[in-house]
């Protein structure tokens, strides 16, 4: 079973609808499905582990453990009505656990890792794209993830409350407050 | 300028290569370790069979409380839906009457010829 994968993420969440039909049929036990996952989710899910946890070592873990929590809580899938909001809800929860334990293993400064990248067809915007990197690194892990979620996912403030296990008004805060910050780091550049 | 205007024409950075072999190796391979829900599991975590018992529990529970108990809440007893000489003779064996022709007589059927 193929599926298209997406051409980039966007304020849009259609990647939710592809994902109906690999749930119900990892639910009804065909391994197959998680190939059709990886192809339709694996950039996002990649994407907001880099963006929660700074550490592209990190982020390669966690969606291994998100692919983990999918076969092994299979049963459950079925019964799930919005697939995208499961999958970021278990990369989010992923990725807290392993910050966790990150920060009882080491407390040395993590990398730098490239938390935007520019689109192949676009290599221009790759100076823009690393700039980008640098001050995203400068944003609290909880305020970049609500600015991932909503402006790079195409989620709600809604889903991000469930996703982040936060109340709504507290999601959209935290976005707002982490745009704000962004700009402020914008103009100091300037 | 807002948010989407500040990530325009930038998305998310590819995953590195051997991540999606390493996934979905590690994907299967949960597969594998975590057995397959059996059918009372299944049954059990059924919203619908949850609903269905629940409705069927309460239906119970209705008809015991507000069907007419015409009965007097005991079953009709056996002698009444007898004939009347094996009703005479199962009320002579109620009453300790084990001779026949005290049977009959408790009966009413004395005299007759059977």
């Amino acid at each position: 079973m193929e599926v298209e994968a997406p051409a980039g993420p966007g304020p849009d969440v259609e990647w939710a609808a592809a994902l109906r039909g690999p749930f119900q049929a990892l639910a009804g036990g065909e391994a197959a499905a998680l190939e059709t996952i990886w192809e339709v989710a694996s950039r996002r899910l990649y994407g907001l582990a880099l963006w929660r946890t700074g550490n592209a070592e990190d982020a390669s873990d966690v969606v291994q453990e998100v692919f983990v929590r999918l076969a092994s809580r299979r049963a459950e899938l079925s019964r799930v009505t919005t697939p995208h909001v499961w999958l970021l809800t278990v990369t989010h929860n992923a990725a807290v656990d392993r910050l966790r334990r990150r920060k009882r293993r080491r407390s040395e400064p993590i990398e730098s890792a490239a938390l935007v990248a520019a689109p192949l067809h676009d290599p221009g915007s790759r100076v823009e794209a690393e700039r980008m990197s640098r001050l995203l690194a400068e944003l609290p892990e909880a305020q970049r993830e609500a600015v991932a979620l909503r402006h790079v996912e195409g989620c709600s403030y809604r889903e991000i409350g469930r996703i982040t296990g936060v109340p709504t008004f507290t999601a959209a805060s935290r976005c707002r407050l982490g745009l704000a910050r962004l700009r402020r780091l914008m103009e100091g550049l300037r | 300028m807002n948010g989407d205007d500040l990530f325009r024409g930038l998305e998310p950075p590819p995953p590195p290569p051997g991540l999606r072999e390493a996934a979905l190796r590690a994907g299967r391979k949960a597969m594998v370790q975590t057995p397959a829900p059996d059918v009372c599991e299944l049954l059990f975590r059924s919203g619908f069979v949850r609903g269905a018992w629940a409705l069927s529990v309460i239906a119970l529970v209705a008809a015991h409380a507000f069907v007419p108990d015409r009965a007097g809440g005991r079953s009709p007893a056996p002698s009444a839906r007898l004939e009347p000489e094996i009703a005479g003779l199962a009320h002579a064996h109620a009453s300790g009457l084990d001779d026949p022709a005290a049977a009959l007589r408790a009966s009413g059927l004395e005299g007759e010829s059977l």
